[in-house]
């Protein structure tokens, strides 16, 4: 039995003294595997007389046994230590502000122009571009804006250089979107549902005004579109793009090309200060419009008889400064990474009309 | 435009508010830009009567007043010198606003006496510049409204300004009259006739007049005469306070007078001082060379084909748009030449733009004055030169006519169904033509319209329509459905190229790059750094020297907006924009552009030391 005893304490100390989990599964096989010490000595049981074994079969299970436990728990003990050694090593500040991506963002211009866009594609309009400098008999004569017209001076109209000899009238910078009806009648005639967003030109710059702003066209031309039409159309757009039902007053006015024609106010209220719109009892000029001046329509290539429609020009940077209560109009082209990023968009945020533009 | 509520009301039969009128105004397509409302600023303020004024006792300039108001007696503390029992006072109360000395009054306490409220000067109320002492009134009752006793005394002083905005095309309401009539026939009143009876001369014209056959098309009609023996000097307050109401300097009777049918009217008439003449009047298109000294006090010279209206000496006026200097009307003037004249629209805006000279007449003839008012107009101006100045007019003497403009249109009353989508009864539809002074007659749907003389800008039925919805009142339309052009769900409308642009921006976006919307036009320096800068594509009037050629290219507006950006202390930039460049000056030699540019650092300085200077790569 000495023998046991004396493998019993030298398999222990072994164990005890493993210093990883390698080598205390190398001490199992050793000990406990199908040629193990110990394997190897239960083994020998069977050739022993039934006296011998019924003393030596306890004791060597019972050293099995105390060598199975001591192989689990200096397992667990490793294990414990290689975790606690493991959260020593492997530890991170969460609290440390991230690595810097740039943050890129849309101009309030670009994403109100998108909106527009989605709502009136909605309706079935196109979109129509058209050339910045002009001449002028787009931007004023198949305007019904002849040279003496008293609108022309009205217009602040920026004009380009005419090299000596070249008689032409000088070419204008569009003073409005209005070129881009002629052009696309001329191009696609009728029937026509297109919007023309885009840059214009007037020399003028104070508070209120910049030498360059944008505006929307739109045309839509058929049999029998009426201004009750675009009354409906216009009170769709607003209601859609302010996200709020909103009425619009049309007034009587004046423009060469259109007949009759009408100022558009939208309904707004002034309450505390700032402008809400579709609330209260006040009304907010925003765009000018009427049925498309027959001889417009003939300047497009149109027969008047046949065909009518209406037309109406609004601000795109006057309703994005509405929706989104931007002040300034300068601010628009300073190009202030401060203001771009305040005013701007997420590169993701794609106007639809299903999303809500 | 100006014009007061008094003054309309010279031509309006009406019962209408201030408000009801302003509102209509706009409505019609008079756009309201202002309304100077002169009562509303006195509304709170009452008359009332000093019972007794006795020394302060701590002051030698202020009185002890007790006053009867409609709130009883009130002791009133008053530093006026002629602050005195008995007289007809105006009282300001505790919690009004005297708007001359931008002040709510409180009870306060003067030298340690009370004083309920003050009496007001003429300066404290914004009357006049008077400040010698409080108003006295020479009658009135205690706790009648101040402004009701200016109303029946002193009208001018509460008569409101309205100030319309007229678009190009309405000639008509450059006058009141006009004004008027577009009122009358939205039912806001009646409008008062005007119809001018003519003045007997008493003897033959002495100033003869002719118009050069070469110039008959842009002058076909001249008139005048003259009245002999006025006596000019100021004109009479009435008259005074009109113009001054409206923004107007009186001058003297005579050219009050002209100026007083340049708004009443929209009939623009020049005085001449016939002593200062030599021979007759000829009308005649320049040579050019010829110099005036105009009434604004500037000399121009002509170019040829302006046309000109000269006596033996040489130009004295240029024609619809101002007189010379050297006939100009002055208090000694005893006898004066009435002109009345029709001037071609065209032709004068051409001559003013050409001289750079604005001018009341000018606005009015280049947008069209009546030209069968001429005549009726000089007979009205005669009427009142004599009324105010005395004297004695000749006969009256004429070259060429007035030009013929009558016309008639054919008007499918159901047009304006189709056309606005308002279903205005027939009959309604020729009351209103016909309240406009045009004729409408006919049978079935149609109508045949006689277009007034002094619509020049009503060239077609579509026109005819607009007066009548336009009267009728746009407010009332009712919006109608516009069908989708094609069933089911809309088909996309982007093209590829609009597609590209927008996927192009989002992507710079995406990328970190900040969009940017700068000008289209730059500096010619900056343009030639990036191969523009060429004339082809200069502005011929850029508002600065900064702005004066369309950019070649997108970097060099982004390059200045980082420029800017660094200034206020922003150094680490994404920028980019989406926009057109320029390679040439005419229509279409644009092309669309993508640009960014980085500048600074990638970063700001962070722990994990990622921040790098950006290079190209």
């Amino acid at each position: 039995m000495d023998s046991l005893d004396q493998l019993k304490s030298d398999w222990l100390g072994r164990i005890g003294a493993a210093s990883d989990e390698t080598t205390l599964e190398d001490l199992r096989v050793a000990a406990l595997g199908k040629k193990g010490d110990i394997s190897l000595r239960m083994r020998e049981l069977g050739a022993m007389s039934p006296e011998e074994r019924q003393v030596a079969g306890p004791a060597l299970n019972a050293l099995k046994d105390e060598v199975t436990t001591a192989l689990a728990a200096k397992k667990a003990a490793l294990g414990d230590a290689a975790l606690d050694e493991r959260l020593r090593a492997e530890w991170l500040d969460v609290t440390l502000p991230a690595r810097h991506r740039r943050q890129g963002t849309i101009h309030p211009v670009s994403q109100v122009t998108e909106e527009v866009t989605a709502i009136f594609a909605d309706m079935g309009f196109a979109v129509a571009e058209g050339p910045q400098i002009e001449t002028d008999f787009y931007n004023f004569d198949a305007l019904n804006i002849p040279g003496h017209h008293p609108a022309r001076a009205e217009m602040d109209t920026f004009y380009t250089h005419r090299a000596p000899g070249d008689d032409r009238p000088p070419h204008v910078l569009r003073t409005h979107t209005s070129p881009v009806q002629i052009r696309y009648m001329e191009a696609h005639g009728a029937p026509t549902r297109v919007i023309a967003p885009g840059r214009v030109y007037r020399a003028d710059y104070d508070q209120t005004h910049t030498p360059m702003f944008h505006q929307v066209e739109g045309l839509a031309i058929d049999r029998d579109i009426s201004m009750a039409n675009l009354k409906w159309v216009l009170e769709s757009f607003f209601s859609a793009y302010f996200g709020t039902n909103v009425r619009t007053r049309f007034r009587a006015s004046h423009f060469p090309f259109t007949e009759p024609s009408a100022e558009v106010d939208i309904q707004c209220s002034w309450e505390g200060g700032t402008v809400k719109v579709g609330e209260g009892n006040d009304w907010l000029e925003v765009l000018g419009s009427g049925m498309v001046h027959p001889k417009v329509l003939q300047a497009g290539g149109i027969d008047p008889n046949e065909w009518q429609g209406f037309a109406f020009g609004m601000g795109i940077d006057r309703i994005a400064m509405l929706k989104y209560g931007i002040p300034d109009l300068r601010a628009f082209f300073d190009s202030d990474l401060r203001w771009l990023r305040h005013y701007g968009f997420a590169a993701l945020q794609m106007p639809a009309v299903h999303a809500g533009v | 435009m100006k014009f007061t509520l008094s003054w309309l009301k010279e031509h309006l039969e009406t019962e209408a508010t201030l408000d009801a009128i302003t509102e209509a105004l706009t409505d019609l397509g008079l756009e309201v830009e202002g309304v100077e409302d002169r009562a509303a600023r006195l509304a709170p303020f009452t008359i009332a009567r000093i019972q007794s004024a006795e020394q302060h006792p701590d002051a030698d300039r202020l009185r002890v007043c007790m006053v009867e108001t409609d709130e009883g007696v009130k002791q009133i503390v008053c530093g006026a010198p002629n602050a005195r029992a008995g007289i007809t006072v105006v009282l300001a109360k505790p919690g009004d606003y005297v708007p001359g000395i931008d002040t709510t009054l409180a009870v306060g306490k003067i030298r340690g006496v009370e004083s309920h409220g003050m009496m007001a000067s003429e300066r404290e109320l914004e009357l006049s510049d008077e400040h010698g002492g409080i108003i006295e009134l020479p009658s009135g009752a205690v706790g009648q409204k101040f402004t009701d006793w200016l109303a029946a005394h002193d009208p001018a002083k509460v008569d409101p300004v309205i100030e319309i905005a007229i678009t190009p095309n309405r000639q008509d309401a450059l006058g009141i009259h006009g004004i008027a009539r577009d009122l009358a026939a939205r039912g806001l009143g009646t409008l008062k006739p005007h119809d001018p009876q003519p003045v007997a001369g008493s003897f033959p014209c002495p100033v003869s007049v002719t118009i050069d056959a070469d110039t008959l098309d842009v002058a076909p009609h001249f008139a005048g005469r003259v009245i002999r023996g006025v006596k000019n000097g100021p004109s009479p307050a009435w008259l005074q306070d009109r113009l001054r109401a409206i923004g107007l300097r009186p001058i003297s009777a005579l050219v009050d007078v002209t100026n007083f049918f340049t708004y009443d009217m929209n009939r623009p008439l020049h005085v001449f001082d016939v002593d200062k003449m030599q021979g007759g009047l000829r009308v005649h298109r320049a040579t050019g060379g010829e110099a005036l000294l105009a009434l604004d006090g500037k000399t121009y010279t002509m170019r040829a084909g302006h046309t000109l209206i000269s006596d033996d000496r040489g130009p004295e006026s240029l024609a619809g748009i101002m007189g010379g200097e050297d006939t100009g009307c002055t208090e000694e003037t005893v006898t004066v030449f009435l002109e009345s004249a029709y001037w071609d629209p065209i032709h004068t805006a051409f001559t003013g733009r050409d001289l750079k000279i604005h001018s009341d007449a000018r606005y009015r003839f280049e947008r069209g004055v009546d030209p069968d008012y001429t005549l009726p107009g000089l007979e009205a101006a005669t009427r009142m030169i004599l009324d105010l100045c005395g004297g004695e007019a000749s006969e009256l003497v004429e070259a060429g006519a007035a030009p013929k403009t009558a016309r008639s249109y054919s008007l499918d009353t159901k047009r304006v169904i189709s056309l606005v989508g308002m279903d205005i009864p027939k009959a309604e539809q020729a009351r209103i033509l016909t309240s406009l002074g045009f004729s409408a007659t006919g049978s079935g749907d149609m109508l045949e319209v006689w277009v007034p003389s002094w619509r020049r800008d009503v060239q077609g039925e579509a026109d005819l329509v607009e007066e009548v919805a336009r009267i009728s009142s746009l407010t009332k339309l009712e919006p109608k459905p516009l069908p989708r052009a094609t069933a089911g769900v809309p088909k996309p409308v982007l093209t590829p190229a609009q597609s590209r642009e927008r996927i192009g921006r989002r992507t710079a976006a995406a990328l970190g790059y900040n969009e940017c919307v700068t000008y289209s036009f730059i500096d010619r320096a900056a343009a030639q750094l990036f191969g523009g800068g060429s004339d082809d594509v200069m502005l011929e009037n850029p508002i600065s020297a900064d702005l004066s050629h369309m950019r070649p290219d997108l970097l060099p507006g982004l390059l200045q907006a980082a420029a800017r950006n660094q200034a206020r202390g922003m150094m680490d930039l994404a920028l980019c924009e989406v926009g057109h460049a320029f390679h040439g000056g005419e229509p279409g030699e644009q092309h669309l552009q993508v640009a960014g540019l980085l500048v600074g650092h990638t970063a700001p300085r962070d722990p994990h030391g990622t921040r790098r200077a950006v290079d190209v790569l």
